[in-house]
């Protein structure tokens, strides 16, 4: 039997219709506003371009430079440079990001020492208090400990368990049985052999995913490498600079775009190819039953 | 020592020979952790109370202020208008992104976990602003709103219009859109995750008893998944004061004191800050935190207490 259709699901479907629409067109928009001739673009930004101008994307790849100010004077860093950054600076910070909580969490959910709980409370409490403002502090510490403006000294900022992947790298620890370990051990295999090829593996999904939305994220950010690591800057520093640019060369909207496209093309590709990993059944706050 | 006590002090050696490579183990497992804990997280937060009372002399160094920032802080806070309006924007967004956003977040949510048509795809479209970047995003907007919407309206109306950025009485309510309209992604997915995750039966007993969609959702669904609803509610109130509605993508850091929030205020007031500068910026932080903090404990528990309760 056919369900009756429902005004408020008709209300629902043309609201969220309404609004993939705009997405939609905003992309391809830009998409064809990045091909027009910067001087075709301002007759008409409403018109498919009549000459495909690919050069944008040259245009736009070689603005991917960041002049950075150092105390012998200012460098240019180039896009190559900017992109290897961006992998260093995204896949570290991703990978710790995910790795500490993970660990952490798994020590807290299968060891029963008493002390260990602390960590539990430590991230639900911290969790639970909004800290504002603390970027001046922050700054202060990386500077007085020497890793401001070292990629490695983000990826020390970044490794830290608080926060909700702990939580939900706990609750999956948890549901693995105590078993599993317990008859490992009994045939002889130590603790780093049971968490690394026993446990890692049960929970790979889990870890999978939260590396994956942890490496979009940073590989989109640019207010933190604005901040904290300046000399070294990464592909969304280069667009941020390069698309507030007010200069003639750069300035054009159309080599803006292809720049966004730049960066948007290969996590759309990977948001497509990977839509299951990322969009993976991570919930977050419970369900009663 | 009584044997009671010489026999306690013998099982705890025992167990700890016994329990040695695992506390080892989780010593080496926790080492760093607990490391990065007390430098990036206790040291910053303890650093920023420190620094909110001292003072920056490049000649002495940092000294103690006494209450001085706070008296400047709060000077600022009832006299300046620029930091009046960034404090009514961040409110004025906060209340936005919660009736407006998370309402649609919500029911949205509803509509993908009934799979109804074209669910799978509504879902991944939302999700993408969460995953594509914000900035390119912004960028996007920025000149969709700018030049495409000038073009069409002066083609529409004969005259000149200019883009929605380009003047005040349109900024402000452009930039709130652009927040709440992009801003859907992350809580569809997990309000339709915790959806997903509800006792099916439940729903199915309420279709057997004649409800309708709307009544299943309030009265079963929404109670099912009130605690995500309450974490939700927690983040919204926790980001007010810190929230940049993306303000940097937009105007970089010379976005107009009308559209300003208290979160962009204090990344791009840090981000030219000299040491002189920071003691200020900690206070304005410290003052934003112990202002929000008692509101999302208060939410909370009311929330809590008075809340919907499952079946």
């Amino acid at each position: 039997m056919r369900k009756k259709p429902s005004a408020l699901l008709i209300v629902l479907f043309v609201l969220m219709a309404f609004i993939a629409t705009m997405y939609i067109l905003m992309i391809v928009w830009a998409g064809f506003a990045s091909l027009k001739d910067p001087w075709e673009f301002d007759d008409s930004a409403l018109a498919f371009p009549k000459i495909w101008s690919f050069v944008n994307y040259a245009s736009a790849f070689k603005s991917y430079t960041v002049k950075v100010p150092t105390p012998t004077g200012d460098v240019f860093v180039g896009p190559v440079r900017i992109i290897i950054n961006t992998i260093f600076y995204a896949g570290g910070c991703a990978f710790l990001g995910t790795l500490v909580p993970c660990i952490t969490s798994y020590v807290v959910a299968k060891y029963k020492f008493r002390v260990l709980k602390i960590y539990y409370v430590i991230v639900v409490v911290c969790l639970s208090i909004p800290i504002i403002g603390g970027t001046a502090s922050q700054l202060r510490i990386a500077k007085s400990i020497g890793i401001y403006d070292t990629i490695w000294g983000i990826w020390l900022m970044r490794g830290y368990f608080i926060g909700s992947y702990f939580l939900i790298f706990y609750s999956s620890f948890m549901m693995i049985p105590n078993s599993f370990s317990e008859a490992a051990k009994i045939d002889g295999a130590g603790n780093f052999t049971i968490l690394f090829k026993l446990v890692l593996p049960l929970i790979s999904k889990t870890f999978t995913t939260i590396l994956l939305i942890l490496f979009v994220n940073y590989w989109n950010e640019y207010e933190t490498p604005l901040m904290f690591t300046p000399s070294v800057p990464t592909l969304a520093v280069g667009l941020y600079k390069f698309a507030i640019s007010a200069s003639d060369e750069y300035g054009k909207t159309p080599i803006q775009l292809a720049g966004s496209m730049i960066l948007f093309i290969p996590i759309l590709i990977m948001y497509i190819c990977l839509q299951d990993k990322l969009m993976g059944n991570i919930s977050m706050g419970g369900i009663k039953e | 020592m009584t044997k009671c006590e010489q026999k306690k002090k013998l099982t705890l050696k025992e167990n700890f020979k016994k329990n040695f490579q695992d506390i080892l183990f989780c010593v080496i497992i926790l080492l760093y952790p607990t490391i990065q804990f007390i430098i990036f997280y206790l040291g910053v937060n303890v650093n920023t109370i420190a620094l909110s009372f001292k003072f920056f002399d490049y000649e002495g160094g940092y000294s103690f202020a006494g209450l001085e920032n706070f008296k400047l802080a709060f000077y600022n806070l009832f006299n300046d208008t620029g930091l009046k309006l960034a404090v009514g924007n961040s409110v004025t967004y906060r209340i936005i992104a919660i009736a407006v956003g998370m309402t649609l977040s919500l029911m949205f949510s509803y509509y993908i976990y009934l799979n109804r048509a074209m669910a799978g795809f509504f879902k991944a479209i939302l999700f993408m602003p969460a995953v594509v970047s914000t900035l390119v995003f912004t960028i996007i907007f920025r000149k969709f709103v700018g030049d495409l919407y000038s073009e069409i309206a002066s083609k529409i109306t004969g005259e000149m219009v200019p883009g929605l950025l380009a003047t005040e009485s349109t900024k402000k309510a452009t930039v709130f859109f652009y927040n709440v309209f992009f801003g859907f992604g992350t809580a569809v997915l997990l309000y339709s995750g915790a959806m997903s995750g509800t006792n099916e039966s439940v729903m199915e007993y309420a279709e057997v008893d004649g409800t309708n969609y709307w009544q299943k959702f309030i009265y079963v669904l929404f109670p099912m998944i009130f605690p995500t609803f309450i974490t939700f509610m927690v983040m919204h109130i926790s980001d007010t004061f810190m929230n940049q509605m993306n303000l940097l993508g937009f105007f970089a850091d010379s976005a107009s004191p009308k559209l300003q929030t208290i979160g962009y205020f204090l990344y791009t007031k840090t981000l030219k800050a000299s040491l002189s500068e920071y003691p200020l910026l900690a206070t304005y932080g410290l003052i934003f935190t112990l202002i929000t903090m008692p509101i999302v404990f208060l939410v909370k528990h009311l929330l809590e207490k008075f809340g919907p309760n499952a079946y």
